[in-house]
């Protein structure tokens, strides 16, 4: 049975996301409200997947007290959903720390909480990562990180991406060349939303390779209608 | 022939591509202005200089040939005039015969010229009218008299010649020939004074004077018993000469006749030609050789009496006293002076060897040399010419004559060196004079090219690199390249301040802008933050609220209705957030393969999707990734709304700097076309559909440096996109 945690300091959050949770299958779930109840937790046991909002209380020092506990988890190879209302730059600084983490803004979209945690749970499986050596010939230049399956390097360099970027990139890389349709690209974020929302996954893909390894990133090109390619191997 | 034509263009090629060639030509260009002027200078230089030699080659050549051929003209006028007609010559004695002016002397002659006009053999037939005598012109001298008396002063002449031939045969006689204007004779009668008729007084000077008084009587041949006198003898006389140191008899040292040539108007003439006997003469030496110089030496004086009278005056007796200078009827100094003009030396010489003596020269006589033609400027282009030119040689001709006789004559004409013809001087002056000004100019020329040359310079370093030394010297000059200087510092000066000023000003509102643009930024960071923070603070509890299960209906409503309203913003928010971020990467991409690609995509799938316009080759900037997406967008809104089996045409066009896609649908038209790119507007309002579309499409194609807008067309409706082009000669 897969363990998920559930941090954050409102009750009511805990309660709708613990029952979002139930749809779910064959996972546990435990939740805490605070930092230090969090970290005995995550002491205690090894979670798969935690789902953690940033601002832990109204405090000032509670603004961040979520960092800690998303350090703590990532340093034990739990996946992390930052679960936030707050703005992207703060995020952003997160996800620096952070490998392959997504984002649930508040208010919680449902299925989207649902898609995201199943996408998370896929990926923090033992055979997603167990079969990681044998990936298919991916274009030059890109690669796993070979100590984080879960990271990417393009000519080297780390790139930070959610875990819906991840997958995204996974696709397209293993059928470089060809065109990878909307749909199944859509699927991958398996909120129902469309492809305005692929369209700005892709541009964050793209973004973050600029921004993390290579300012001139233009390996993945539109067919207009249709869907994105990996430019050939 | 071929091979050889391309290696020459081969090394041609080569030599103009090395880069010492091209540096040479670029020295070359940035002097072209000089070099022209230097190269013209040279050349006119040059020109004239050959000009001038050409000039006093030809000026010499033709002068020498000229010369050459009046010097011969003028030798053999010579020595044609210096002939008498029995073709003796004046060359024979030039001593006695070279002055023009001499006095009346006995001078050698080669043969005498007296003779009887009047003998027994020819007197039934003698008519004096026939005379035809002439004295030997070398003989001749020519003395002007006055005749005072009679109705008017007449001017005449008188030729008196007297000469002695050397080894005469007939004796030792002095030969004498008189001419004179005289009326009609008065003959002396026998027993008479001798001052009762007419007569002609000969003086013979030497260390004595023998005057010898001439009469004129009847020839004795006319006076026979057995024939009267003819009227014909009357103008013919025997002339009887009385020694006046004897008296009463005339002396037969005299033989003599005269005879008459009246004239109608004036006075006739009376010609005597007769000889006398040297002995009775002063100088007579039987001793020496003939004609003794003793009888040469004496001055002969001539006087002529008549005892005529005009209008009842006797007329003055007239002649010339001995010693008196004659004019020669012919000698050598006239003979040179006429057919000399040129002055050249002169010499005559028997024989025709270098070992020829010298006759006779020039040089005796006392002639000025042929004067050029006076003026200053004359004088200056002679001596300009005997500085510059080096003379030439001088023009000689000879002539060789032949006097029966005497030994071969050999003359020789010399010309002096002329440097040039006078003409030539003259134009050789002003040549030099133009050449001097030519000189002139050229240094003028050069050294105002030096000037404007550091001018040049000077400029080229204030416009490259803005470097105003080197204009210090042009402050302070007053000429004109100064004064060009001058107007280049103050020009240069007065842009480079309005160029600081205006730099200023660009800056101050650059600046301006800055300070509006941060401010705007600013603000509109605020404004986001604040979206964004309102966002969160009021989101979170938003959906604590929702997440309550004991909602009624109706707050559910209002609390969903709240929640997108505020997702809206926020979405809106985090667009323009994306934006700052470099969320939009555009470059340049061929828009009319990704418009005619998605038209056949979505066709593929069955939408009733056509491209219209070109397929390829129409460059733009744009995201591809978010211009699908909202092509996408607005090409799914057109098929909603595109009316029933009518396509939804995409179509392109280049405008200048623009290309334009519209999306075109059959269908209603919109209210309002500019409402439906605000914020929140959506004619299907839900949780999927917040009106951030067609907001967000702005949004970004703004961002990308296009615009978009919506047009009601006739039937339908058009989005219309349009992107900017790469600059010519840029992007893909």
């Amino acid at each position: 049975m897969r363990q998920v945690l559930i941090v954050d300091d409102s009750l009511i959050i805990r309660q709708q996301l613990e029952e979002l949770l139930k749809e779910v299958s064959d996972i546990a779930v435990d939740c805490t409200s605070d930092e230090r109840s969090a970290l005995e937790l995550i002491n205690a046991k090894r979670y798969d997947v935690a789902l953690v909002d940033i601002e832990l209380g109204s405090g000032v020092k509670d603004k961040l007290a979520g960092l800690g506990v998303t350090t703590q988890l990532t340093a034990k190879g739990c996946i992390v959903l930052v679960v936030s209302g707050t703005a992207d730059d703060t995020l952003k600084g997160v996800a620096a720390y952070l490998s392959g983490y997504d984002f649930v803004s508040k208010p919680i979209n449902p299925i989207d909480l649902i898609n995201k945690v199943e996408h998370a749970l896929h990926w923090a499986g033992t055979k997603q990562l167990k079969n990681a050596s044998l990936q298919r010939a991916w274009p030059i230049g890109l690669e796993r990180d070979a100590l984080n399956p879960l990271k990417l390097k393009w000519k080297g360099k780390a790139v930070s991406l959610t875990l819906t970027q991840l997958s995204m990139v996974t696709l397209l890389a293993d059928s470089a060349g060809k065109v990878v349709d909307n749909r199944t690209l859509a699927g991958i974020m398996k909120s129902g939303q469309g492809t305005g929302a692929l369209a700005t996954h892709i541009s964050n893909i793209r973004k973050a390779f600029r921004e993390s390894a290579d300012e001139n990133f233009d390996e993945i090109h539109v067919e207009p209608g249709k869907g994105y390619r990996w430019k050939a191997a | 022939m071929k091979s050889t034509l391309n290696r020459v263009k081969d090394i041609a090629g080569k030599l103009h591509n090395h880069p010492k060639v091209k540096r040479l030509g670029g020295w070359l260009r940035r002097r072209d202005f000089t070099l022209y002027l230097a190269t013209g200078a040279v050349a006119l230089f040059s020109l004239f200089g050959l000009a001038i030699y050409d000039f006093i080659y030809v000026a010499k050549q033709k002068d020498q040939q000229h010369q050459e051929s009046m010097l011969r003209g003028q030798l053999a006028e010579f020595l044609l005039s210096t002939r008498e007609p029995d073709g003796s010559s004046l060359l024979e004695n030039p001593q006695e015969f070279t002055k023009a002016n001499r006095q009346a002397q006995v001078v050698s002659l080669r043969r005498s010229f007296f003779t009887y006009f009047l003998t027994k053999g020819n007197v039934r037939s003698f008519q004096p009218d026939d005379i035809r005598f002439e004295a030997p012109r070398a003989c001749s001298l020519e003395y002007p008299v006055e005749q005072i008396g009679g109705p008017e002063v007449q001017r005449n002449v008188m030729h008196a010649c007297f000469g002695a031939v050397p080894n005469d045969p007939t004796g030792r006689y002095v030969y004498f020939s008189l001419r004179y204007p005289a009326p009609a004779i008065t003959r002396h009668k026998a027993g008479q004074p001798l001052s009762d008729s007419d007569r002609v007084t000969l003086r013979f000077s030497e260390h004595r004077t023998v005057k010898l008084v001439l009469v004129f009587e009847p020839s004795p041949i006319t006076q026979s018993r057995n024939r009267p006198a003819q009227k014909r003898f009357d103008r013919f006389h025997e002339v009887a000469g009385f020694l006046i140191d004897e008296a009463g008899r005339s002396t037969r040292a005299v033989q003599a006749q005269a005879f008459e040539r009246p004239a109608e108007n004036g006075l006739g003439s009376v010609t005597i030609l007769g000889r006398i006997d040297a002995s009775i003469l002063p100088g007579f030496d039987d001793a020496e050789k003939w004609p003794a110089q003793g009888i040469k030496n004496n001055r002969i004086g001539v006087e002529v009496a008549s005892v005529a009278k005009g209008n009842g005056t006797a007329l003055k007796p007239y002649g010339f006293a001995p010693g008196a200078a004659g004019k020669a009827v012919m000698s050598l100094e006239q003979a040179y002076l006429s057919a000399v003009p040129s002055r050249a030396n002169l010499a005559v010489a028997y024989g025709t060897d270098s070992n020829a003596r010298e006759l006779w020269h020039s040089n005796q006589l006392d002639v000025a040399q042929a004067a050029r033609p006076p003026g200053f400027f004359q004088i200056v282009s002679d001596k300009i010419a005997e500085l510059a030119v080096k003379g030439g040689n001088p023009v000689k001709v000879q002539q060789q004559q032949q006097v029966a006789g005497l030994p071969r004559m050999t003359a020789t004409l010399t010309a002096d060196e002329i440097v040039l013809p006078d003409i030539a001087a003259r134009a050789f002056l002003w040549m030099i004079a133009l050449l001097v000004v030519l000189l002139f100019v050229s240094v003028v020329a050069a050294v105002s090219l030096s000037k404007l040359d550091r001018l040049t310079r000077a400029a080229s370093a204030l416009a490259k690199v803005h470097r105003t030394r080197g204009f210090e010297q042009y402050l302070r000059s007053r000429d004109q390249i100064g004064t060009l200087g001058r107007a280049m510092h103050v020009l240069f000066h007065r842009d480079q301040n309005r160029l600081a000023r205006l730099h200023k000003h660009l800056e101050r509102e650059d600046s301006a802008r800055k300070i509006a643009i941060a401010r705007d930024v600013e603000r509109l960071q605020l404004r986001q933050q604040t979206l964004l923070a309102i966002g969160h603070e009021i989101r979170s509890p938003l959906g604590n609220l929702l997440a309550r299960t004991d909602l009624d209906d109706m707050q559910r409503t209002n609390l969903e209705r709240m929640r997108r309203s505020i997702d809206a913003l926020y979405e809106a928010a985090k667009i323009e957030e994306g934006l700052k971020n470099g969320s939009i990467v555009v470059s340049a991409m061929d828009l009319a393969q990704f418009v005619s690609s998605f038209a056949r995509n979505l066709h593929a799938d069955g939408a009733p999707v056509v491209a219209v316009g070109p397929q390829r080759g129409v460059m733009a900037i744009y995201d591809e990734i978010m211009l699908g997406h909202h092509l996408e967008h607005v090409i799914k809104n057109a098929l909603s709304y595109a009316t029933p089996e009518t396509n939804v045409e995409i179509r392109l066009r280049e405008s200048p700097g623009q290309a334009i896609v519209e999306v075109f649908n059959f269908g209603p038209l919109i209210a309002d076309t500019r409402e439906i790119f605000a914020l929140g507007v959506s004619d299907r309002p839900s949780p999927e559909h917040m009106g951030l579309g067609l907001y967000a499409a702005r949004i970004h194609i703004l961002e990308m440096g296009g615009n978009i807008h919506a047009e009601n067309r006739e039937g339908g409706v058009a989005f219309v996109i349009s992107l900017s082009t790469p600059a010519q000669g840029s992007g893909e």
